[in-house]
Order: structure tokens, then sequence, then C-alpha cells
């Protein structure tokens, strides 16, 4: 095994999801918060389950499909982080920025300088509550 | 996840796939031996600019650096008795560093419409980020770059012909170009557009219409602006290249998305992905291409699919036939019955008005969904098979003369009329009036409208009553009006997430009593064994299974009983006859 491969499995070891979202700016100066990306060690995050933990969060329906949210504060978005850390049972979410993920991109000449840029920026957002640590513990204990 | 670094093949890396030859990949001296074991009798030599761009207003195709050696390459390419094939990227070109432009032009990054900056990994795992096309100086550097070909084609008397590219990636399922830049360049270039005499009247209608429809009208003229760079680099390849110039066709780079390069860095196994972007790209009547994909990720399914379906089939209906034919022989050819119009190229309307569900379930793959501006008719194509459906909403007169057309020479056209312009209405009523056809009006699920002139069906239907129906009410509707047209296709039921493709050839002498012979490839490219059955009607006779991988199949009188193991795929042949 390489390098690049300890560095994959270490950062998915911990069964972490990775966002990258981006922030727009409409008309009238209203921030809103949009999900790009989302996934973990096994693939991309299916998008109906992220719509319908979304859906549950905001009770909307969103016609644009392919930039899921719509989140009004970055704390908005950091509440969902949470209920996905729920759903998909990881120990945290990291949420990165499209213009990080941009100045990834323009930086690295190949996948794996890519890759090691990525893991290493975000912001980490944590499971919150202690009875969500002891129920996701009792989930895997008994499955 | 693998745990050992692939190595890659070196002809891997100069015949990335579907015949293309990437030339600059390896030394001038061999591209004799490398050639000589190519199978195909046409190589697709796509153009690299920038191997070709020395400096400012040097432009090398004579073999200043030998791998730019263009003659030497049609020749060589010749002495083997094949035809060579230019491909000429009219936009960014995923396969290539900087999206192909030189690297003293790739100033601005282009952003897609998420203003993510298109990062495409190549089969080597090299990052390739695409530069805007809306920056003047790479206009300019490009329109010498092509003026400069045509010339050197001429002075030099190379037989070859040029086909443009227009490169595509699939998003999930949604068609992306990646000439779309929403970077500040776009915009800058849109500003001075805006500026010139004959845009002013745009730009004022914009500013008086902001305060009722803010963006609206922007993004119309932006779209307008679009449209137009993207004509203007092909018609400039056009003009340069002259005699040469055959004309441009658009491509989906299967993998070329941005989270495709995601799954790339991460080893994501995506080759379900792959599979079905093929067949994705087939159905929005795009070429797919999997010169993106390394070695490793294209599993055996993969290789096969597009050997089958696009290096032996849509390769050879695209590239000049008679380069692949020979005299006397019938080749099989992609075939689809169904033909879907819409201003804008997408699903969503077909599956609201229930259609297209129905379709994907009992007709697979048997269809395309094209723009209404691709609505041709062709003189010498049979229209008697065809099924054409058009959406009534940006319907000009030419178009719906185009369906009237296709209507008269035995084409079944269902046209939904209920957002069409009024003035359009009144002719098509003229039009049933003037020739005297009789039309039958009836009220099921919607309001109908039925013309029959010899084996020709025209019927409108109201799609607006029928998109609030469930799914089941929509199903015995189509079913019911698919029912009248007595179609010649296949049912199928069962076989979820299995791939299929048809192509047809013409009856030859032995093949009997047959008007034709049609072949459908089936491919399960899921982890799961599949099971699929197809009702034989009255006008099919199986004739043969062939290339049987990891499949079985059982025949009774009405039915064809098919199962297929992960990884599998088989072919069947049926004649068909009147």
């Amino acid at each position: 095994m390489n390098n690049s491969e300890k560095t994959n499995l270490n950062f998915f070891e911990k069964d972490k999801i990775l966002v990258i979202y981006d922030k727009l700016v409409d008309d009238n100066g209203h921030d809103s918060y949009h999900l790009h990306y989302a996934f973990n060690k096994h693939g991309h995050l299916e998008k109906k389950a992220l719509e319908a933990i979304f859906e549950e969060y905001h009770c909307d329906e969103k016609e644009d499909l392919s930039l899921l949210g719509g989140f009004n504060t970055i704390s908005d978005l950091r509440e969902y982080c949470q209920k996905l850390i729920q759903h998909f049972q990881v120990t945290d979410v990291v949420l990165l920025t499209l213009e990080t993920y941009n100045h990834s991109i323009e930086s690295s000449p190949d996948l794996i300088s890519l890759k090691n840029g990525l893991l290493d920026k975000g912001e980490t957002i944590k499971n919150k509550g202690q009875n969500g640590a002891r129920k996701l513990f009792l989930r895997k204990f008994f499955n | 996840m693998s745990l050992t670094t692939p190595v890659l093949r070196e002809l891997d890396s100069i015949f990335p796939g579907e015949n293309w030859f990437f030339y600059w990949k390896t030394s001038s001296s061999l591209w004799k031996s490398k050639l000589e074991d190519f199978s195909s009798r046409v190589v697709l030599c796509p153009i690299n600019w920038s191997i070709h761009h020395k400096g400012h207003e040097d432009i090398d195709f004579l073999g200043n650096n030998p791998e730019a050696n263009l003659k030497k390459l049609v020749s060589v390419i010749r002495e083997l008795g094949k035809e060579a094939i230019f491909l000429l990227p009219l936009g960014p070109a995923p396969f290539l560093p900087n999206g192909g432009v030189p690297h003293v032009l790739s100033r601005f990054p282009s952003l897609n419409k998420e203003n993510a900056i298109y990062g495409v990994a190549d089969p080597e795992g090299r990052i390739n980020k695409m530069y805007s096309f809306f920056d003047n100086r790479v206009f300019l550097g490009f329109s010498f770059f092509v003026s400069k070909l045509g010339e050197f084609f001429y002075q030099e008397n190379i037989e070859a012909s040029v086909y443009g590219i227009q490169s595509h990636y699939l998003e999930g399922s949604e068609v992306c170009d990646y000439l779309t830049d929403n970077s500040r360049v776009f915009d800058d270039a849109f500003g001075r557009y805006l500026k010139e005499e004959g845009n002013r009247t745009v730009a004022q209608n914009m500013k008086k219409a902001k305060a009722l429809n803010p963006g609206e009208l922007e993004i119309k003229a932006k779209k307008e602006f679009f449209s137009s760079i993207k004509s203007l680099y092909v018609s400039c390849a056009q003009e340069a290249l002259e005699g040469y110039w055959e004309r441009s066709l658009p491509y989906i780079f299967v993998g070329g998305g941005h989270r495709d390069l995601l799954s790339r860095a991460f080893d994501f196994d995506e080759s379900e992905i792959f599979s079905s972007g093929l067949f994705e790209s087939l159905v929005r009547d795009f070429i797919p291409s999997s010169v993106l994909l390394p070695e490793d990720k294209k599993k055996e399914i993969i290789k096969r699919q597009f050997r089958e379906i696009v290096e032996k089939c849509i390769n050879v209906s695209v590239f000049q036939k008679e380069l692949y034919i020979d005299e006397g022989t019938s080749q099989f050819l992609p075939y689809h019955t169904f033909e879907f119009y819409h201003y804008l190229q997408s699903e969503k309307f077909w599956s609201s008005i229930g259609v297209l569900p129905i379709l994907k379930k009992q007709y697979p793959f048997t269809y395309k969904i094209c723009t209404l501006d691709s609505l041709t008719f062709f003189e010498d194509k049979d229209y008697s098979e065809k099924v054409i459906f058009a959406s009534g909403l940006g319907l000009k007169l030419k178009g719906l003369n185009t369906l009237l057309k296709i209507f008269m020479n035995g084409g079944k056209v269902l046209l939904d009329v209920s957002e069409m312009d009024e003035g359009l209405l009144k002719k098509l009523e003229l039009f049933i009036l003037e020739n005297k056809l009789n039309s039958e009006k009836i009220n099921f699920k919607c309001a109908l409208e039925h013309i029959l002139l010899g084996e020709g069906h025209f019927l409108t239907f109201y799609g607006k009553t029928l998109s609030p129906l469930s799914q089941n009410s929509k199903n015995t509707f189509w079913e019911r009006v698919l029912n009248v047209f007595g179609l010649k296709c296949l049912k199928f039921k069962g076989g979820e997430d299995l791939l299929s493709f048809w192509n047809k050839r013409d009856a030859n002498s032995l093949d009997l009593d047959y008007d034709e012979v049609r072949r459908l490839n089936i491919y399960n490219p899921t982890s799961y064994k599949k099971k699929l059955k197809i009702t034989l009607e009255k006008n099919f006779s199986l004739l043969k299974v062939l290339d049987q991988i990891q499949s079985s199949v059982t025949t009774s009188h009405y039915q064809i009983d098919v199962k297929v193991l992960p990884g599998g795929s088989l072919s069947l042949d049926f004649g068909v006859f009147s």
C-alpha cells in the first residue's frame, strides 16, 4: 500500500463525510448555502437520501436538484450536517467551500495531489449529542 | 479500493479507445509499427493544437517537432491501407492538457454554471484544466491556427477529412457543455457583445425589463450570445478547411464530470455509472467516448460495450460508411424507433406526460431525445417505422412543415398542442381542410385528434391535461395510443438495470424473406443476476443468439427468456418481415 492509499484509508477509517458547498448571494443581497458534492468512503452519497434529509429538515421542495440545499445561514448548513451524521452513522462531516475545492484543482497537477489537498482542509463538524454518540455505539454494537 | 498502483500500458495511452490515435504520445518514427496492428481501417486523429503551436503566429505541421508532422502521419496511415480522419476540437478538449489551449494562451480558467473550475482527470491521473474560449486571445489564436491548418492541407494536398468535436460531459443525467463559462471572462465578453451596435436594443430591453422580470431577459440574451460564439468557432473552422470539412460532432466524454473527478481522486468504483453514461449519451444523440477512462476502470463489460456499439456501429454510421463497408455487404447501423423533440433537450417534459417512463420499461433505449432545432426531414429515410414526438412549445412554422412531411411519408407523429402558438394551430387546421383529410376527435384522458394518410398517422394531444394524472392512467393512455400504430417493436418485461442497444441492417441474399435484420445487444453492468422476457411479436423471428458471455436464452413460441449474470452480455438477431 502506498502513502496516498494509507491517507485515504486513514481519513475514511473514522467514518467521515466530505461535503463541498458554495455560498450564493441573490439580487437582494441574501445569502444561501448550497451543497455540491457529498461522499464517504463508499462513494458519493445518494442524492435521494440527501434530498429526503433536506426535505425533512426544510419542508420545502427544491426544483434545482443539482444544487441541493438553500440554507439561509452557515449554522443551518451545520445543523443539516448533524442530520447527515445521524443518518449515515458517521463521526464527522468535513465542510469544504467551493473556493477551497477550486483552489485545490488549480494547484493540483494530478489526482493524488488533489485528494491530499482536499483532505487537509475544511471545517470539521463533530457529532453534537452524547446521546447521539451513545445511540451510535449501541447501533453498531448490536448490528 | 485497489492496493497496488496500476501500471499504464503505453499502447493504452496512444490508443485510448474507439479507434482514436494520440499521435503526439509516441515518437513519429514508431507511428508505422504502432499502427500496423491497429485493427480498424479508419484512424481517428484528434488534432492537438498545443503541440503545433510554436510561438506567436508560428504553427508547425511539417515536423520541426517530428510528432507534429501531419503530412507524415497521413502518409504512414495510407501506406498501411488505412484512412486518416482528423478530429478538430471546437472548444475545450478534456483529453488534452489545458483543454487543448496552448500554454501561452491559457490565462483564465473557465467555470461551470455552479462556479466550479473544470478539472478533468486523464487516464494517467493528471488533471486537465479547461480555459475560457470566450477570451478574445484564445479565439484569435484558434482562428489563426485553423487558417494555417487549412492552408497546410491545401498546399500539401493532404488526403484526409476533418470533423469538428464539441465536447460535453454528463453530470447525473444532465448533459453539460465544456464550453460553458460562468467566469468574469464570459461576462466581459458578453458586455462587449451588448455594446455592439446591432445588439444595443437587447441591452435596452434588459434595462427596461429588470424592474419586472429580473434576470430572465439577461439569461435569454446570454444563451443567445453563448450559441453565437459556439457557432462562430464552427464557422471559423468550416471556412478555413472548406473542402476538407465534413461537419461538427457532439461528443460526451464518459467520466469527464466533476463528480467523476472526485470519484477518480478517491478511487470509487463507478463502473455502472460509466456503462449507463454510454447509453445516456446515445439516447441524447451524442457520440460517447471512453478516452478519459483509465484501463483499470474499463471493466471487461465496458470495453465490450464501447467496442460493439461505438467502434463497430456508431463510428461506421458517422464517419463515411463507404470507408468501413465493402461493396455488397450490409452493415449493422444504430436503430431507434422513437424520437422526441422539445425546445430543451430534456427528459423532464416527456417524463411528466408519462410517455418516457413507459418506453423505458417496455421499449428501453429505443428512443433518442433531441432539440426542436435538429428536427429535419430526410428524403431518403424510411419513416414508416418511426414515431416522432414533438412539443408545440417553441415549435416554429419550419418545424411544423417538417412534421407534416414526415407524416405524409408514412411517419407516426404525435404533437403536444398544449402550448403551441395559435397561429400555428390555425395553419395545421388549414392543412387538414385543404388536403381534405379525415380527422377523428376523441376525448380519452385528454382531447385527441387523429389524422390518417396511408401509413402516416398525425395525432395531436394536450400534454398539460395528462401531466397531473397518475402514472397508471398515463400508462393506459400511452399503451392505447401506441397500439394504434401497429409498431414493429419488441416489448420487454423485467430486466430493470439491463442496458440494451438496437441496430439493424438490410436483408441480404442469405436472409430469405426478411425485410431487414435487427440486432439487440444486451448488457448487465450490475453485480446481480438479471432476467428479462421479450415478447416475440408476429413480424419478428429469432434468427440466432451470438456473443454470449455469462448469459442464457430459452425460447418458447411467443417469448424469449433471457438470463444475464453480472458482467454478462449477449446479442440476439431478429428477422423482421411484413
